[in-house]
């Protein structure tokens, strides 16, 4: 590159040398365990999903319906104002089709994953999600989709009290 | 800068010196000579030591010395320099050294794994989300609304895999990959195949940054770039609320390093470009925000080669993140260091055969929200 | 201007239980990787000596953080440092009381900079500051190329 560097340096390994100990090196698994506070919007949010229902927070200044709910309104910089039911449909902004699990682990049954838009909150405001009851075929962007709930009892508060969000078939909405 | 590769052996530290020391070998310089130093480095889970930046400094020659770390996600690839210049500007500091270093294996097994760490606990991590899926759904997103054929963002990778052949640092050049290559690669997550995705890798950069003055003093003007415009901007970390087909944080920050730098037309003005392509689709859809390609159309210019190393708007002429490899914030060596060696002619094998006076480069990072933009010129 | 809702029941408040799980190899290294062998097959100490100034770095390093330049000598340690500082640890780190309290010291050689950590092995009242000690190596079998290669210092 230029004339005056004559070495590049860096010495490469391979696996073998870290795996079978060619090089010295020492292992390290830290155990970090944590309770994170849901605070006041996820609280609210996390237990109307134990109901089998989905909120948002409405801001009287910009009149957007945020979804997820927040306590306070980013563009106006003020706290958000009434809270307010939003529907358990949407549609499907973007979606991938993966054969990778969460550690990258090769799958063969793809996991259908994607942003789902909630209706009756402000434009594209929405959740990442799975997918379910579709094939890659079938999938696309601006799909209709409705949530697929967990039985009552089986739920705890928690995203995932939906399985997934599932295609709006005949009937619509 | 130091080789890119998977796995080196050199400690975080011990990177940090080689290509700090290089620097100052090419700038002609002591550590005596350094007001200050800015050390840029991801997160401190890729490394897995804690205060990273307090770890690696006597590695990256702060010792006893004005010293910061910065870490903006990818974004911190050129964030450190703007950083690095804020000191020159401001005139704190004479001379700034800027040290980025990323030693990403010692994450086990991959460093994936830790990459579930940045998400939500609560909204997105019981969905045990793989970095993959988001880029996977920006691109989804990206080329369905713009009805963008996946050929024309898969040669965005063929491109920088062929141009990282002539980079003496590259960890995954080819000058003979085929577009076929790239689109019969394996599906990770459609429609990310393996060869869209750029790797993880080892390695550290390291650059000088000195004012006016020194470089008068010094008679180093025959081996300087100027720093013509710095921007720098962030979206909200509520991605599921944003609309992903067009980087609106890039586009601010371009607009203000513009600004700054006095380009009015900045596809007229501009002679090349190192956006940031830790995936394919990202140099596109970055390439529009920096306003150097209409929107939806960057494909249409790689697919017509205006983006080759002798088109009319060479595009990462380093290899890119794709090709020379992804240690998250040492590319800043492929692109500060590229417009830096482009700009005063040394980039050998990969130098443009076009004159270029002015170039931009850009970093983009944490959760698909960041982006920092710097405009040299000779 | 504050929340204008709050939740007045705290119990209504929830908590989202999780780790951060993570695994790591750490290579030693350039220089670390000649202090650990030394270390592992020939139970040697070493420090690193910089050409430039003359200054000897324990740990050793690759580089003389002063000079900033690269750094190629090794040279053994003197056989007996001096305790800079030590303190006796009585609670593991969940604060479990231990049998038997460790000492931990800071442990300097005479013309190197810097040092090492490691336990002492004496009672905790003789650990202060002043302390000669000698290296005390685990057996050659049980070495692994790593700091615990050494048991600790004893006087």
């Amino acid at each position: 590159m230029t004339a005056r560097v004559d070495r590049w340096p860096g010495v490469e390994l391979g696996p073998k040398d870290i795996e079978g100990r060619v090089v010295t090196s020492v292992r390290y698994r830290p155990a970090a365990k944590f309770a994170w506070s849901a605070g006041e919007a996820m609280s609210r949010f996390l237990a109307e999903l134990q109901r089998g229902r989905l909120i948002a927070r409405q801001c009287n200044t910009c009149r957007r319906i945020l979804f997820p709910p927040r306590m306070f309104c980013e563009e106006c910089y003020r706290p958000t104002d009434a809270w307010v039911y939003v529907r358990d449909t949407g549609t499907i902004e973007t979606y991938s089709v993966s054969y990778l699990d969460t550690d990258a682990r090769r799958i063969t049954e793809p996991i259908f994953v994607g942003v789902v838009s909630i209706d009756g909150a402000s434009p594209r405001m929405g959740i990442m999600h799975y997918f379910g009851e579709v094939t890659k075929e079938e999938i696309r962007i601006g799909m209709p989709v409705q949530a697929k709930w967990r039985p009552a009892e089986d739920r705890v508060g928690s995203v995932l009290d939906i399985e997934y969000f599932r295609p709006v078939r005949e009937g619509g909405r | 800068m130091t080789i890119f590769r998977r796995r080196l052996q050199e400690t975080g530290k011990e990177l940090s010196f080689e290509a700090a020391r290089m620097a100052l070998d090419q700038a002609g310089m002591e550590i005596g000579d350094i007001n200050a130093v800015v050390h840029g480095t991801a997160p401190d889970a890729f490394d897995g030591v804690h205060m990273k930046g307090e770890y690696l400094l006597d590695g990256s020659g702060g010792a006893r010395k004005p010293y910061m770390r910065v870490y903006t996600g990818g974004g911190t690839g050129v964030f450190s320099a703007i950083a690095g210049y804020w000191h020159v500007a401001s005139g704190l500091a004479d001379v700034a050294l800027v040290v980025n270093e990323e030693k990403m294996s010692s994450c086990q097994p991959h460093p994936q794994s830790v990459f579930a760490h940045i998400w939500d606990p609560i909204l997105d991590r019981p969905l045990k989300p793989n970095l993959v899926w988001i880029f996977a759904m920006e691109m989804n997103r990206y080329m369905t609304v713009n009805k963008i054929p996946y050929e024309d963002i898969a040669r965005v990778a063929v491109k920088n895999k062929r141009n990282a052949a002539g980079h003496p640092c590259a960890q995954l050049a080819d000058p003979d990959i085929t577009l076929d290559d790239v689109m019969n690669s394996e599906l990770m997550a459609w429609p990310v195949r393996r060869l869209d995705i750029s790797p993880p890798s080892d390695g550290a950069a390291a650059v000088v940054l000195a004012s006016e003055d020194i470089v008068r003093k010094r008679k180093l003007r025959d081996q300087a770039a100027w720093i013509k415009g710095v921007g720098w901007c962030i979206d909200s970390t509520m991605w599921t609320d944003r609309d992903l087909v067009f980087p609106e944080y890039v586009a601010r920050a371009a607009k203000m390093a513009y600004r700054q730098a006095k380009i009015g037309n900045p596809r007229r003005e501009i002679d090349f470009a190192e956006p940031y392509d830790p995936f394919d689709y990202k140099e596109l859809h970055h390439l529009e925000g920096l306003g150097l390609a209409e929107r939806g159309k960057a494909g249409l210019m790689t697919r017509e080669g205006v983006t080759e190393r002798d088109g009319d708007l060479p595009v990462c002429p380093s290899g890119g993140l794709l090709g020379v490899g992804n240690p998250i914030a040492a590319t800043l060596g492929i692109k500060i260091g590229e417009l830096y060696w482009q700009l005063t002619g040394q980039a050998g094998k990969r130098q443009i055969p076009n004159e270029v006076r002015t170039g931009v480069c850009q970093a983009w990072g944490d959760l698909m929200q960041y982006g920092s933009v710097v405009v040299m010129g000779t | 201007m504050t929340f204008t809702d709050r939740t007045k029941d705290p119990r209504a408040l929830r908590h989202w239980y999780g780790d951060i799980e993570a695994d790591y190899v750490y290579t030693s290294g350039v220089a670390g990787e000649r202090f650990f062998r030394e270390l592992r097959d020939h139970g040697r100490l070493l420090g690193t000596r910089c050409g430039e100034c003359g200054k000897r770095w324990i740990p050793p390093k690759l580089f003389c953080e002063d000079c900033f330049r690269e750094v190629s000598e090794f040279v053994d340690l003197p056989a007996t440092g001096r305790v800079a500082a030590a303190c006796a640890v009585r609670v593991d780190i969940e604060r479990n009381p231990l049998p038997q309290a460790v000492v931990w010291g800071l442990v300097r050689f005479k013309g190197f900079e810097g040092g090492l950590v490691h336990r002492l092995l004496i009672a905790p009242e003789r650990g202060r500051a002043g302390l000669v000690v000698r290296p005390v190596l685990r057996d050659a079998a049980s070495r692994t190329g790593a700091i615990t290669d050494l048991e600790g210092f004893a006087p």
